[in-house]
């Protein structure tokens, strides 16, 4: 229930994000590297995490659970990673059709 | 004006990459938990991951156990690798996920049963001698008693009930 709360501010605060910024372009290469930057974020944090976790249980080997979690959380921000990257993509896309439609214009 | 939107923009952003972290973090403990991970994690779990540090020397459970069943590092070595003791721990494993995680108290193991588990697959290990084998099945008689007991009074923490 509280992940799909989670879900709905995300939403709520993109939008408000594409309201409040004018132009669009701009707006959606802000959201890529918000994008990127959690996802750097969240494997910064998982590494440190499992430092922690290591480091504080020594009575056992539990590398293959935190390993286990680690690849998860990898995945996780790769997928993020990739959404940050393609929305700065289409941003510049979008740069570079509206540069070259003013030069003809012009 | 433009000062005002700026700060809003940036209070947005900071906003906006907690919530990305906190929910893909939120995303990740539910797809372990509803994608029966812990029971993936448990499988492969070893013996001799539990007689050793993260960083690959040996732990005092493993130096107690060596010196209590009187054993050599080789010795040592084929009772860690053996395949039907790493079943055995398997079945314990999971019975205590289902027991302690799941509820499920028709999952917990009686002594007898340990017992039995341990007995067997010492029995089925093969390069080990008889010796060895007796002193094992000595040593596990005399924790017969209380051994279900001590393994289920194992903490086990369900991340569902702190989310």
């Amino acid at each position: 229930m509280s992940l799909y709360i989670m879900y709905f501010l995300i939403l709520i605060t993109t939008v408000l994000f594409f309201i409040i910024i004018k132009d669009k372009r701009k707006a959606l290469k802000l959201t890529g590297i918000i994008t990127l930057l959690s996802a750097i974020l969240l494997v910064v944090l998982t590494f440190i995490i499992k430092l922690i976790i290591n480091s504080s249980i020594n009575f056992i080997n539990i590398s293959i659970i935190t390993d286990y979690l680690f690849m998860k959380f990898v995945y996780t921000s790769l997928i993020m990673f990739i959404i940050g990257v393609v929305e700065i993509l289409i941003s510049k896309h979008l740069y570079s059709k509206k540069h070259s439609e003013n030069t003809i214009a012009s | 004006m433009k000062k005002t939107k700026t700060i809003v923009v940036i209070i947005l952003s900071i906003l906006l990459v907690g919530l990305y972290t906190v929910t893909s973090t939120y995303s990740v403990i539910i797809d372990v938990i509803e994608n029966d991970g812990i029971t993936e994690i448990v499988n492969e779990i070893t013996v001799r991951d539990l007689l050793i540090n993260d960083d690959g020397s040996y732990n005092n459970t493993y130096y107690t156990v060596k010196e209590e069943l009187e054993l050599t590092d080789e010795e040592a070595n084929i009772l860690m690798s053996s395949v039907p003791l790493n079943e055995a721990l398997k079945t314990v494993l999971d019975s205590i996920v289902e027991y302690k995680v799941h509820d499920n108290t028709e999952a917990k193991l009686t002594n007898d049963e340990i017992y039995n588990l341990i007995t067997e697959s010492i029995l089925n290990t093969d390069n080990i001698s008889d010796e060895v084998k007796s002193r094992v099945i000595n040593k596990s008689s005399i924790y017969r008693q209380d051994i279900s007991d001590y393994i289920y009074d194992i903490e086990v923490s369900v991340l569902e009930d702190k989310i």
